[in-house]
Parts: structure tokens; sequence; C-alpha cells
């Protein structure tokens, strides 16, 4: 049954009075659950406006503490943050700011031994990692288990992401069957970021997350969105999904979740 | 013959022209962070060499993007 | 340390108020309407035309040594020698003139003061118990609250735009020294279940018709202070008369709607607040402890002087070791030297130190023992009063018909020679130290004389025609204790000749008898009564004008007493005189039209009319037009598309603004038709500000006949009716749609708006969903309208 006290009907007015939201879309928010991956430079502005829209459950998974060099764009953690685990800093920031969500940590790195157990009590997963291997493995599990996910990516000024709804539409594996031989990841000193690059696809990625929870609008499948910010070219590039794709496919060749390795960069963090 | 790349246009003299042409030509350092598109179609690496680009084709490249800026 | 914290939009209304100066200097801009702005921000003209008072917020009474200091330098500054203690507990900087407000405000701003609210019709000085924090009965510290609401309140903008003025009040035991039970809106500290909070009372006041307090909740918990203060706000805005300032105050809402009604509207608006989940109050700490160090050594005293001084002054704290002094000021006035002497000083004791109490004097606290010497020798260099006794100290008096234009008597000018008399009759005052004795210049009640065991207020007496001032008489105020406050009940009068007497010879009468009492009240039922009576029927016959004209002197008069010259008071402040002046320049303007033979002249009058007619109303709707342009564009949407004016003005409107003003003359007979329909409309406003629009409604319903569809739609009944008068956009269209979600599609829900953005936007937003308005129609001020459920 609706029920909306007058504090929650005023915090969330301005949805409500959208015609693609209202009273139901609203209630779809809040009765959504979200997973978030890594709450760094993606996954700080999807869970600061994912929890200021009031979904129900959010869950986020981070195994790091706060760095300072994290704080140019990781913008749920602040200063006086330093060396709290990030799952503990953003789970502050986000009760802080709408005390209604209901907020899971998981302090630990996702693998192909828990991600599936964590991400199977959510509706839609947000991938905010940083690392191929835990990219592979996102899409490899959420594509298992049927749960809609939206990547993202970003490098230096520039940032990807794509919805992938399994079995519907195109998966990672479709257009990036392998990951990148190891050799081959940018150098420590290519992977620099603007911050705000981290700030514009995170936001992306939530965006996409709210249109999953109140069905509304069409999601980024079948496409891949990239944009420069040198440039501010946007450019959104038509995906299939491939009928010989490994994991997606006719007949897959990746049946199960498997750890990949991941070339590391010692300056890294 | 004009074709599309990333959706600019540019003007090909060479032919026969594969894909591996055309990601010497456009000066990928390292083809190993690309996907290639072909009208929509994803070309597999092992063809590179083999697929013929023709007049008015359009091709992506899908970089790979890696970071979430932990 | 700053009190309190001033909103951050001050500054900026400190501007406006300039700019209003400035033009008023200039001659753009009248006094009425430099009036309206100034007084709500507590700046009063004075009897003498062009000095004005500045009256500066304290809430609680507090104000930091520091403060206190640069207050007395800014009337040095700006304004006279001294300073004005009020019976709210703020204080006032006189004589100022018209260069020197903006100048005053601002330096006030600078130390954290602000006058914001100081009169007119908004939520004046939140008081607080004196000794609150300090004193051995007491429940708990109150001024916590006081202050914090004071801060709460002085950000919502709708504290100033009240229909009259709104007092509150905080007492921290049920002595309420604080006069909760005779505020607007008093809360008298309690713990239930160990739990601290309050008992609350509504709809107290004084003034002409005085009423104690109404009992609202027997017991809060003290986090739904703000819901409370907040609910009763909303409720006298909403409900309270606007028109009639005499009847406007929250207490005659109370009467006008009964208790049960009233009670029930309260409710409705609490629930609402409580609802929204606000904020609890920021409760700030005032500390109540010796300093740690002291730069000065105590001084040691040990005359009599002193030690009397001690017994009539001084009272120990809660706090262990420490002790509280009143330092009377007689009739609250400060000397600024007096002010910054005893300001200095007092930084000795701390940033808490200082309290005005409700009897205008000064209270001093956090004073350990040995200092006290220090204390009683600072005092005596800033009160004269400092060896009287308690009562000539604790007793109140307004500023009387001396200053004040509403004045009868010369209430001032009587107790000085009330003092004298008593000074010299050789009774033993300090025996009376508890007893309160206050007079009021007239019935409007600034000397509080209800609140006393022996008032007095102004009147007119007669003999053989001839007027001589004279006072009624009230004894035996009940404020505090068990069964609930009364106010002091008038029981004879007395000339203003022999109110000296009448004093001395019943304090001496009671004087012998008090030790057969418990307490005064119990004198007075048990012969009191008889003994005052007694007293002023032998004083009863007052001599005839040729045999003794002193009679018909006022105290301290040098002119026979006469009611000339008595005016309309400050406080008249406000809307409805400026749309009498607009009123009455119309009438002005229409006698000279008749007068005017040349056509270019009357076209200017008329338009001048039509201008006056457009902008008159305005106001009722907030609205302050800056150019002709403006005006009739206001008045065409507020009044005539709303269908509150007949629209068949439209084209006259249209024609006054088109420029071409000599054509008015044409239409002379609409135009003036215009300006008479305004006028109408005016006094067919009701007590909120609405417009009786009934006649014209059933008339537009008879038209609508013609269309039987909509008439068969009319009749059917809505499923759901929602008010959602006073919630604004759009939070009224997120309500509406959250309605519709929950019904039945084809189901019909009405819904009540107010005018201007709601129904704008409310019903065209719903359209635009796909769901169908059926109808909107008005209801005075507001809309109800009609939507059917459609998706
Ligand atoms: C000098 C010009 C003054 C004028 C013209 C004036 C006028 C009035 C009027 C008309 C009322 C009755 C208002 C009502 O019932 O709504 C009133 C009430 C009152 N005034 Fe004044 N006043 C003046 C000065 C003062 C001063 C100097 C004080 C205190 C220091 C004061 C304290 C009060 C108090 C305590 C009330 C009773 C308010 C209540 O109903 O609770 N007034 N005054
Ligand atoms: S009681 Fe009367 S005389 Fe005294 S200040 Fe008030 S209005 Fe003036
Ligand atoms: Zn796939």
């Amino acid at each position: 049954m609706i029920s909306f006290t007058d504090q929650q009907l005023e915090r969330y007015s301005r949805h409500i009075i959208l015609n693609n939201v209202g009273i139901e879309g609203q209630l779809k928010i809040m009765q959504g659950k979200v997973l978030i991956i890594g709450v760094g430079g993606l996954g700080s502005p999807a869970a600061l406006y994912l929890a200021a829209a009031g979904v129900g459950t959010i869950g986020i998974v981070d195994a790091d503490k706060v760095d300072l060099s994290n704080l140019q764009r990781q913008i749920i953690h602040f200063t006086s943050d330093l060396q709290k685990t990030k799952t503990q800093s953003a789970f502050e920031k986000m009760k802080a700011l709408n005390p209604d969500v209901h907020v899971n940590t998981y302090h630990l790195r996702v693998t192909a031994e828990n991600i599936r157990e964590i991400i199977r009590d959510y509706d839609f997963v947000i991938d905010g990692t940083d690392n191929f291997p835990a990219k592979f493995l996102i899409n490899d599990a959420c594509v298992m288990e049927g749960i809609p996910f939206s990547h993202g990516g970003i490098l230096r000024f520039s940032g990807q992401t794509m919805t992938v709804v399994p079995a519907e539409s195109a998966c990672y594996r479709c257009s990036f069957p392998e990951p990148p031989p190891k050799n081959a990841v940018p150098t420590c000193a290519e992977a620099g970021i603007l911050g705000v690059v981290a700030g514009m696809l995170g936001t992306i990625q939530a965006a996409e997350a709210l249109k999953y929870l109140i069905k509304q609008g069409s999601l980024l499948t079948n496409a891949l969105l990239t944009f420069d910010a040198l440039k501010m070219d946007f450019r959104k590039v038509a995906l299939r999904k491939r009928a010989d794709c490994p994991l997606c496919g006719e007949n897959p060749t990746i049946l199960r979740l498997e750890d990949i390795e991941q070339a590391v960069c010692e300056l890294k963090r | 013959m004009i074709i599309y790349v990333n959706g600019e246009p540019q003007e090909i003299k060479q032919q026969p022209f594969t894909v591996a042409d055309l990601l010497v030509l456009n000066q990928v350092e390292m083809p190993e962070m690309v996907s290639v598109q072909l009208n929509g179609e994803f070309v597999k690496r092992e063809d590179y060499q083999t697929i013929q680009i023709n007049d008015g084709d359009e091709i992506d490249f899908l970089y790979f993007m890696g970071g979430g800026a932990r | 340390m700053n009190v309190y914290q001033i909103p951050e939009t001050l500054p900026k209304e400190i501007d406006h108020l300039e700019n209003l100066i400035r033009k008023f200097r200039q001659g753009t801009l009248n006094e009425t309407e430099l009036k309206a702005n100034r007084v709500p921000f507590g700046v009063y003209e004075q009897r003498q035309k062009g000095t004005y008072m500045v009256r500066v917020r304290c809430p609680g009474g507090i104000i930091t040594p520091q403060q206190l200091e640069a207050v007395a330098e800014i009337s040095g500054k700006f304004g006279s020698k001294n300073l004005h203690i009020t019976t709210r507990q703020e204080i006032q900087i006189h004589d100022v003139d018209l260069n020197g407000i903006i100048s005053v405000i601002r330096s006030l701003y600078d130390v954290g003061l602000s006058s914001r609210g100081g009169g007119g019709n908004t939520i004046r000085n939140i008081m607080a118990s004196w000794d609150s924090g300090i004193a051995r009965g007491e429940i708990f510290d109150v001024t916590p609250y006081a202050v914090a609401l004071t801060e709460r309140f002085i950000a919502e903008s709708d504290s100033w735009t009240l229909p009259r003025k709104f007092k509150i009040s905080f007492s921290n035991s049920k002595q309420d020294n604080a006069f909760a039970a005779v505020n607007d809106l008093g809360f008298i500290a309690e713990i239930r279940d160990g739990k601290p909070g309050f008992r609350v009372y509504v709809a107290g006041g004084m003034g002409r018709s005085p009423q104690v307090g109404q009992l609202l909740h027997d017991f809060i918990p003290d986090d739904e202070v703000y819901a409370v203060a907040r609910a009763v706000k909303v409720l006298f805005d909403k409900y309270g008369n606007r028109k009639n300032r005499h009847t406007a105050r929250l207490r005659f809402l109370w009467q006008k709607l009964g208790r049960e009604k009233f009670i029930r509207l309260y409710q409705k608006e609490f629930a609402g607040v409580k609802n929204r989940k606000l904020p609890p109050l920021k409760l700030k700490k005032f500390e109540n402890r010796a300093r740690d160090r002291f730069d000065i050594l105590p001084a040691a005293e040990n005359t009599p002087e002193f030690e009397l001084w001690k017994k009539r002054y001084v009272r120990s704290q809660k706090q262990a070791g420490l002790y509280a002094v009143i330092i009377p000021i007689q009739l609250g006035i400060l000397g600024i030297s007096e002010a910054s002497d005893f300001a200095e000083f007092a930084e000795h004791f701390g940033e808490n130190a200082i309290r005005f109490t409700p009897q205008q004097n000064i209270s001093l606290r956090n004073i350990p023992e040995e200092y006290l010497g220090n204390v009683y020798r600072n005092v005596r260099r800033v009160t004269r009063l400092a060896d009287q006794p308690l009562l000539l100290g604790n007793t109140i008096v307004c500023a009387g018909a001396s200053t004040c234009q509403l004045g009868i008597c010369r209430s001032r000018d009587a107790l000085t020679a009330l003092t004298k008399k008593l000074t010299g009759a050789g009774i033993d005052l300090d025996s009376f130290a508890d007893m309160k004795v206050n007079i009021s210049g007239c019935s409007n009640a600034c000397g509080q004389h209800f609140l006393a065991d022996l008032g007095f207020y102004g009147k007119v007496g007669r003999k053989n025609h001839i007027s001589y001032p004279a006072y009624n008489i009230v004894v035996g105020a009940k404020i505090g204790g068990e069964e609930g406050a009364s106010l002091a009940e008038k029981i004879d009068e007395i000339s203003a000749r022999n109110l000296p007497e009448f004093v001395a010879e019943f304090l001496a009468g009671y004087g012998e008898k008090k030790d057969r009492y418990d307490s005064f009240t119990s004198f007075l039922q048990n012969g009191g009564a008889e003994d005052v009576r007694s007293i002023c029927q032998r004083y009863r016959p007052i001599p005839d004008f040729d045999e003794d004209k002193n009679y018909y002197f006022d105290w301290g008069a040098r002119e026979v007493f006469s009611l000339a010259g008595r005016g309309q008071g400050e406080c008249s402040a406000g809307l409805f005189d400026l749309i009498e002046m607009d009123l009455s320049e119309i009438t002005e303007l229409k006698k000279q039209l008749g007068e005017a033979a040349e056509e270019e002249n009357r076209a200017k009058i008329l338009y001048r009319i039509m201008l006056l007619a457009s902008r008159m109303l305005l106001i009722t709707r907030g609205i302050e037009a800056s150019s002709d342009d403006e005006v009739f564009d206001a008045f065409t949407r507020h009044f005539i598309q709303a269908k509150l004016i007949d629209s068949r003005f439209g084209s006259v409107i249209e024609t006054a603004k088109s420029g071409r003003r000599a054509r008015l003359t044409a239409i002379q007979e609409e135009a003036l038709a215009l300006a008479e329909a305004v006028e109408a409309l005016y006094h067919s406003m009701d007590d909120s500000l609405r417009f009786n629009t009934e006649i014209k409604e059933e008339k537009e319903e008879r038209g609508d006949e013609a269309t039987s569809a909509e008439k068969a739609e009319k009749a059917e009944k809505p499923h759901l009716i929602r008010d959602y008068r006073g919630v604004s956009c759009p939070m009224n269209f997120v309500k509406t749609k959250l309605d519709l979600s929950m019904m039945q599609k084809d189901q019909i829900l009405e819904v009540l708006l107010d005018d201007g953005s709601p129904i704008e936007n409310v019903p065209r937003s719903v359209a635009n969903e796909g769901h169908e308005v059926l109808q909107q129609k008005r209801i005075g001020q507001y809309w109800s309208v009609l939507i059917r459920k459609k998706v």
C-alpha cells in the first residue's frame, strides 16, 4: 500500500511532480535495491544520488580505506575520513543525506567465490570498480544471475558506459570478449583521471539504475556511450548481442566464474 | 573511398583495405586495447587481417576503459 | 559571544529600510509607508516628531556585558543620554533622528543584536524567567528555549507579518515570574516521568480587555516546543483578525472561536507541523559558574547599608557559593555612562552575567560571595535606588501621558509623588518587599497593572463637567501557584492627587495587621478589600475647581488636565492605514474633479484616481508595485482576472495604461465606477482580508446553467476532499498526485487551493497528466477544484 509521510512527500516532491515518476515511480524507487560495487570515483556520486533519490536499499562494496589521493574525485569521502574504510565513510554520508535509505556495507573485495551470493539480493548493480578482472567478474556474475547492471569505465578525460540487461541485451563480453593482456593495461602515468569525469559517469550510471527501477524511458542497452570531456563529445555506438558471445551467446564457453589475474601498478591505490 | 571511423568521414586511397590496415593508418598503438565493430558487427581479432573495408562502411573502435578511479 | 544568531537576510532588510528612509527624505515616499516598514523593525516615532526609538531584542533579557557597552556607546553617538529597559526584558535607544536610524541598526548588528520585531505585528521579544538557570526552586533552566525559539522565529519571514503582535514567554517554575500565563503563548517548566517539558498556555494578554492564558497543553515534552509555537503562530497567521487591530490579538481569536474550535484548529496545525518532523530547537547551554580567574580583588564592605542591601537585593543561587543581585533601575531608565560603567564591571562575571527583568531592572549573576562588596560599590554608582527598599525598585510604571500619546494620566510623575510620600511616611517598606505596585497611564496596561498586588490605571474623572485625572484601583493578581493565574480586579477608584496618600494609608494599615495573614491575597479576602474601599470613601468627594485647583492638575503637569492632544498611537502602523490613506486621497480627488474645469487637469485627476483605486488593495495580496504599469498589471491579474472586480473595467485600465490620458475624460463615468467598485470590495473584506464574493459567485453559477452537462458533473459528489490551502507549490501538486494515486479511475477529487500560483499551476499540471479538471470555483480567497481521475 502507498504510504508516504509528509516529510517524504516533501523530500521527494521534485520526483513526484515528474510525469514519468509520480507517486508510483517514487514508490518503486523506495522499494528498489541497488548494489554499488566500488565506492570510488564512480561509486561516490552514484551512492549519493541514489541515497538522495530514496532508493530503499543500497549495498556498497569496497575493500579499501580512504586515502588522500582519493579525495580529488571520490566526493563521498572527506578529508576527515582518511583511514576510515570507504564503506564506513560512504555509509555515514548516505545516512546523513537520507536517513530513510537502508545501507548494507560489504567491506570486502568481490571474488568468484562471493559475488553471486552478494548480488543476488539486488535489483540492479552498478559497476564502479577500477580494474578489468572485477569488471569482467561483475559482467559474468550478473549475466549468470540475470541481474541487470551498469558497466562504467574511465580513462584520463574520457568515460564509457553501457547497461546490460542479461538475456535481452548485449553484455560486456559481446564487445570485449577477453580482458586485455596484462601488459597492455595503461601505465601508471597514463592512468590519471580528471576528477569530474568520474562524477559525470557515475551520475549517468545512477540515472540508469533509477530508470531501471521506475521502468521509464529506455536504458542504455545495446549501446556504448563514450564521451571525451576535453572536446565534450558524446557518442553512442550501437552494439549487438552476439550469438557467438562466449558468455551470453548460444554456445557459451564460460560456464563458471573465475578470478582473473590483474596487472598491478605499483603506484595505484 | 569514404569510410566513417567513429562517426568521422575518412578518405581512403589504398585498395584493398583491411581492418588491420585501418588500425595502422589510425596509429592505434595498442590494438590489444581496442575492439572493432564494422557496420555494427563485432569483428573478431583473428579476422582483422582478412576482413575488407568497403566504401561507406562504418567502423567503430571501442577502447577498453578499465578505470573506475578507485 | 552572541546571545542569539541573526538571520543572514537581515543586512538586506536593513538596506531596504535605508532605501525607504532615503526616499522619505527625498519626498518620494510618504510617512505612512515608511512607518509600515519601520515599526516592524522596532523603530517607533516618539511623541516629538522626527525623533525615534529603537527597541533591541534581548531574548530572556540576556545581553552580554560587551553588547550592553556597545548599546550605550551607540546611544551616545546617535541617541539620547538614557537607555530604557522595558517590561519585556529589552533595552531601548531613544531620541534617534531619521539619519541615525540606519547607523544604529547597523551598529547593533555588528555586535550581534537586532531590533527586528521590536514593534508592529511581529513576534516580539521572547521572555524567560530572569532567574532561570540560577533559582533555587526552579524546575530547569528555560533560557536555552527562549533563545533557540528566538533564533528559529526571527529567521522565519512569517514572523513579521502577523495579524498583530505575538508575545511568548518561558517560566522556570510555577511561580511564573516571566508571566507565561499572560502572554499569547506561555511555557511553564515541568518535569514529568523524568522528562523535561512544559505546561503550555495560549491567548493570554493584557491591554484593554485582558485575559489570562488558557491551558493548551497539560504537558509537552521539551522537544515539542518548536512544534507548539509554530502551530500557534500559523493558526494566528491564518485566522487572526487583520482588519480590526483592536480585536486582533490571539485572545480575541480565542473568544471568537470558542475553546473547542480554537483547540480543534490548533490541533490540526500542530499535527501538521509535527508531521513535517522539523528539527527540534537547537539548545545552547548558558553556563552559570564563577569565572576561573578574577582580575579584581574582593572589596571588603561591612557597613550597615551593605548588610541591608544584601538583605534587600542579593539572592543565593542554586550554584553553591554564588549570588545574584537585583539592581533596581528607576522607571527602567539607565543613563549611558552608568550603563557602560556597569557593563565594564559586569565583564568580571562572564558573558552570561546580565539579565533584564520584567520589572525593568537589571540582574547580575554568578558572583562569588567575596565579590559582593565590589558589586555593591558599582550598584551605588549605577542606580539611585541602591539603598531604597525593593518595593520601589520593583514598581512598574508605563511611559504615561507625559510622553505617550494615548495616555490619560502622567503615571511616571504619579510614581515620583508616591515615592516621595512613602519614603517620608515612616513606613517599613522592607516588610512589603514582595509586593508589586504597578501604574499604567491608561487602560492599555503598559504598566502591567493587571499583574499587580496593588495596581492603578489612568481614567478621566469628572466633577461638574470639569475633568480631572484619576486612577482605577485593581488588586490581587495571582500569577503562578497551583490554581492558575488570575488578574488583578478593579475594586475602586481614586483621584491622581490622592493616590500617594491612599497607598501610604493602605500600606500602613496592612503593615499593622500583616502578621495575621499568610499572604496578601488572604488579607484582601479577609478585610483588605474593605480597607481599600473605606479609604477611597474618605477621599471620594474631591474639592470643586475653585476650591482646590490642584486636583485638576496631574502630577508634574503645568496645565490643567485635559484630553486634548491624545492621538492615534504608533501601534497602528500597517495595512489599513495605507489603504485608508489611498481611499481618502481618492475622496479628495473626486472633490477636486468637480471643481476642475480644464480638460487636461481632469484627465490627470482621473488617472490618479484610477491608479489609487488599482493600488489600494494590492497590499492585501502582498504586492508592492514599483511603477504605475506594475500597479495596473497587478490589479488586472489579481482583481480583474480573479473576478473580484467586474471584467468590464479591463478596458478602462487599458486606456489608463496606454498613456493616452486625455481619453480618460471621455470615459469618466467608468473610471469613477471602478473606484467605487474597489471601495465596495474593500468594505466587503472580512476579518482575514478575504473578500465577500459570495454574491458574485451565485450570479456566476446561474450564468453557468446553460451547459447542463457541466451541471450534472457538479452534482457528482467528490470521493475525496482535501484542503491544500496554505500548502505552497509544488507540495500542493505533490499531495494532489498522492491522493489521485490512491483513487479509482473516474472517481472525483476535490482540492482546496490558495489563490495565486497554486490555482494557476495545480489544475494545469493535473490536466497535463491526463486527468480531467471538472471545475474551478473561487470561494472567497481560495479555490475549490474538482478533478476526475482518468489515468
Ligand atoms: C509610548 C507609547 C506607547 C503606546 C502608544 C503604547 C500603546 C499600547 C497599546 C495600544 C496597548 C494595547 C495593545 C493591545 O491590547 O493589543 C499596549 C499594551 C502594552 N504595552 Fe504599550 N504602549 C506604549 C509604550 C509602552 C512601553 C514603554 C511599554 C513597556 C516598557 C509598554 C508595554 C506594554 C505592555 C506590557 C502591554 C500589554 C501587552 C499585552 O497585551 O500583553 N508599552 N501598549
Ligand atoms: S498604558 Fe496607556 S499611557 Fe501608559 S504607555 Fe500604555 S498607552 Fe501609554
Ligand atoms: Zn555477451
